[in-house]
């Protein structure tokens, strides 16, 4: 160890609102801030994971007590019931439903729900969403067309890609194409429902047809 | 370093392994449990909790970096930020929560865990106990309890700003002795 210079400047903003953040004392908003901050800044997210690392014994403080047993609960909501082997997407899927993608889901449920409880209505609309990621897709379905128009969320980052990718199954992904604001694609045909997932991509799509990125937003679709 | 029994298993659950996941469970809840439950406060609330947490830490295995921290230091983060984000949504305080309030500041660690410490957590004991008394008994009440600076104030009777200037200070402090 080479005796560091001892700067006698004080910590900058950013480190401080990445401690305090950790420590845990930020308001609602300003939790959202760092949250979104972590997510565009990779330097921000290694202050915040210097920190964690810097308190976590203050959580030795914390004495272990009997937990109950939720696996049975956590596997299902991960892997589903009757799953014989994990889906790289489900677990995904599970959490990109809950809480917030609800809220989002049932705004615009209510915005539609005048069209499909039209009895001769063509239209079925889901959300592709993900957990920490912001973006969300509207999805519709009109006569075997799919229209998908981003709801929320960035336009892909320079030099990078949004890729749409639908799963039947257990079978690899398979590409349906770049999407960026909107995208009307015929709809794809799988017997018994099919996933649709949208990653991050560099430009151009996934080398070689093969998704690589994070998975920014999907949602299920089941067959009519 | 001693080595980290979980941390292995992380990596095996990073490709997917259900047997790995069961045992990380087994050997990570009752931490979790006691972390979700000092924050949330009910046992119910920190049940709920739990699932969502151990379903991050299924997503989420593939991002531990063991150079970072321990798994079990990343486990805890996410029990943390979950906790802590779940605690903030909720309605404002009501005045019967101001006991629990008060009770959330924790006394100084136990001796025994004191000589389990070790490295890095050797180092932060250390330095928490050069502070001044009353911030380094704040941060850590404040950590384990994942109080907000208004609630802080609003319990020791002083204004946000004198706590989050009080606060900001002994996060100063303890970087500076823990980079020494």
């Amino acid at each position: 160890m080479t005796p560091a210079p001892r700067p006698a400047d004080p910590l900058d903003e950013n480190e401080l609102l990445a401690a305090e953040y950790v420590l845990g004392v930020l308001d609602a908003a300003d939790r959202a801030r760092v949250q979104n901050m972590a997510k565009t800044s990779p330097a921000f997210a290694q202050r915040i994971a210097a920190w964690e690392a810097r308190l976590a014994p203050l959580a030795d403080d914390i004495a272990p007590v009997p937990a109950p047993n939720l696996l049975p609960q956590i596997e299902g909501r991960l892997f589903g019931a009757a799953s014989p082997k994990p889906r790289w997407w489900s677990g995904l899927l599970g959490i990109g439903l809950t809480a917030a993608a609800s809220v989002a889901l049932l705004a615009v449920f209510l915005q539609i729900a005048p069209l499909i409880f039209t009895p001769d209505a063509q239209l079925q609309t889901t959300t592709l969403a993900a957990e920490g990621s912001d973006l969300t897709y509207m999805v519709q379905r009109v006569q075997g067309q799919i229209i998908l128009t981003r709801t929320a969320g960035p336009a892909p980052a320079t030099g990078r890609s949004y890729e749409l990718w639908v799963i039947d199954g257990d079978a690899p992904p398979v590409s349906l194409g770049l999407v960026d604001a909107i995208l009307a694609i015929p709809e794809p045909q799988a017997a018994a429902g099919y996933v649709l997932a949208i990653t991050d991509e560099p430009q151009g799509g996934g080398p070689n047809g093969v998704a690589t990125g994070a998975v920014l937003a999907l949602g299920a679709f089941s067959e009519n | 370093m001693t080595p980290d029994p979980l941390e292995p298993l992380l990596l095996r659950i990073a490709a997917q392994d259900r047997a790995a996941f069961a045992e990380f469970y087994s050997a990570s809840a009752p931490k979790l449990f006691a972390v979700l439950i000092r924050i949330l406060g009910t046992q119910h609330e920190a049940e709920d909790a739990m699932q969502e947490v151990f379903t991050r830490i299924w997503l989420r295995a593939g991002h531990f970096a063991p150079d970072k921290g321990s798994a079990m230091s990343w486990a805890i983060a996410i029990a943390r930020n979950h906790a802590i984000d779940i605690l903030r949504a909720r309605k404002p305080v009501q005045s019967g929560d101001e006991t629990a309030m008060l009770n959330a500041a924790d006394p100084a660690p136990r001796a025994e865990q004191r000589l389990l410490a070790q490295g890095e957590a050797g180092r932060i004991h250390g330095c928490l106990d050069k502070l001044d008394p009353a911030v380094s008994a704040a941060l850590r009440g404040a950590y384990l309890s994942g109080k907000s600076y208004s609630d802080l104030a609003l319990a020791a009777n002083v204004p946000l700003n004198t706590m989050r200037t009080w606060l900001r200070r002994g996060l100063i402090s303890l970087k500076d002795c823990m980079s020494q």
